[in-house]
């Protein structure tokens, strides 16, 4: 999963990031927050989604 | 000789040292890296356990069936540190360093350390392999990678029975459930190296990260992770390693060799994954770190927004309307004075121009005593348009007469 959601963790700091720095303009501070919660509602699906999972492998 | 006192020789000859000389140079001689901080191996006899703790024996060895002994010196302070009891006929191996007690000329070996024969090569394998492998870089601090954030796969190499990889399942599991990948091996025995070494060559590019675990043990029972096989097997892998094997105070090569050394099997799986319950209090912090600071926007673009509608409100267009009338109020009112100034002009203009032409009006003339005399209608400007007898019209100031030429005169011609 989680490359994915390293990446998009990484997007998420930085729609944060932005959107504090107070030269962000509202229009734009909108769009952030539509993207920001809609990767925060992706990144916690992820994490509920995650499930332990073991595999054994043999051969080289 | 009598005649001689000794130790007065007056004769030249071989010279002649004292006892604290010779001592001196044999101290000297010892004094060479060849007696000093050596390893020894033989055989323990005369064993003896002094009450003080101190411990004095020799090391034997049979070579073609000669004898060789020294005697040895272990003092209390070193020899409390021994974890076995050393009795005649064992064989070990010593370090420590060959000196006189000058006080009896004796020779002794002073021990600083001792180990069964057996362990003790293996240890002192261990110390060799540990310079010949930190020689060819394996353990240099600019090959350690950073550990993936988040890991897809987890690759485990330990035993599939066994504590420790419930230990690492149950902590990956509880902090975040991912996929495990097992290269299951035997964590001792002889040929236990090689399996290890295998395991790891199996797992690498399979996975995000590798642990490579074991309980603990002897040292005979981590052995096998000391092992170069298992040392290079780790530092050729392209997957970063995180090596946990026995306890806290366990340290073995592999240690070395890997990326991140963990102190247990369980804090390994927690180097590996991160905490899923951490995460989501991260996360929903950024939310509200997000609603935050957008309610601060929408709070600052009303303020801008209501302060513009204070400055846009009618009172201040109808103020600015009678600004500008005023304003064209005032400029009618400067249009008209320079009208009114120009009219003036005029008029005075006229006036002048009037009396300019009263002067030179005839009836101006007549005004001052003169008058005209017209005759047959024609003004009378010379004496000689004049005739006895002539009927002339006067005008005159105040109205005008009919005469009567009686006489005619000339003035003389000048």
């Amino acid at each position: 999963m989680t490359r994915k959601f390293e990446e998009m963790l990484g997007e998420l700091k930085e729609v944060v990031k932005k959107m504090e720095d107070p030269d962000t303009g509202l229009d734009e501070s909108i769009a952030l927050y539509e993207r920001g919660t809609a990767l925060i509602r992706e990144c916690e699906r992820k994490l509920a989604e995650a499930e332990l999972k073991v595999t054994e492998v043999t051969e080289g | 000789m009598d005649q001689f006192p000794v130790g007065i020789p007056l004769v030249p000859g071989p010279a002649v040292m004292g006892v604290a000389e010779i001592s001196g140079i044999i101290s000297d001689a010892l004094d060479d890296e060849r007696f000093q901080e050596i390893w020894i191996r033989g055989e323990i006899t005369s064993y003896k356990h002094h009450h003080s703790g101190h411990r004095y024996f020799s090391l034997s060895e049979q070579v073609l069936g000669r004898n060789f002994a020294i005697k040895c010196i272990m003092w209390q302070s070193r020899a409390q540190c021994l974890d076995f009891e050393p009795r005649d006929g064992l064989a070990v191996i010593a370090l420590g360093s060959v000196q006189v007690y000058e006080a009896r000329g004796d020779l002794g070996f002073y021990i600083q350390e001792m180990l069964p024969a057996g362990e003790g090569e293996k240890h002192l394998l261990v110390e060799k392999w540990k310079r010949e492998l930190a020689a060819e870089g394996l353990f240099a601090d600019e090959r350690k990678r950073p550990l993936p954030l988040f890991p897809s796969t987890v690759g485990v190499v330990t035993a599939r029975t066994g504590a420790v990889l419930q230990d690492i399942l149950h902590v990956i599991g509880r902090r975040f459930p991912v996929e495990v990948v097992l290269a299951s091996t035997a964590v001792q025995g002889d040929l236990a190296h090689l399996e290890i070494a295998r395991a790891i060559h199996i797992l690498d590019g399979r996975v995000d990260v590798i642990i490579v675990a074991r309980g603990g043990g002897s040292f005979d029972d981590l052995f096998p992770f000391n092992h170069p096989d298992v040392v290079r097997a780790i530092a050729a892998c392209r997957t970063p390693v995180v090596s946990a094997v026995g306890h806290e105070v366990d340290h073995v090569l592999c240690d070395l060799a890997a990326d991140r050394r963990a102190p247990t099997p369980s804090a390994a799986a927690e180097l590996v994954v991160p905490d899923r319950a951490e995460l989501a209090r991260e996360i929903s912090g950024g939310l509200d770190r997000m609603r935050n600071s957008l309610e601060k926007k929408v709070q600052a673009a009303a303020l801008l927004l209501e302060d513009l509608r204070l400055r846009l409100q009618p009172r201040r267009i109808r103020r600015r309307i009678n600004e500008e009338r005023e304003e064209i109020a005032e400029r009618e009112e400067s249009l008209n004075r320079a009208m009114i100034a120009r009219i003036e002009r005029g008029r005075s203009e006229l006036a002048r121009l009037k009396a300019l032409l009263e002067g030179r009006s005839p009836l101006t003339i007549l005004s001052r005593g003169y008058c005209i005399a017209e005759s047959d209608g024609k003004i009378v400007r010379s004496a000689r348009d004049l005739s006895t007898g002539d009927r002339i019209k006067l005008r005159m100031t105040g109205g005008g007469a009919k005469a009567r030429i009686e006489e005619v005169y000339h003035d003389k011609e000048v």
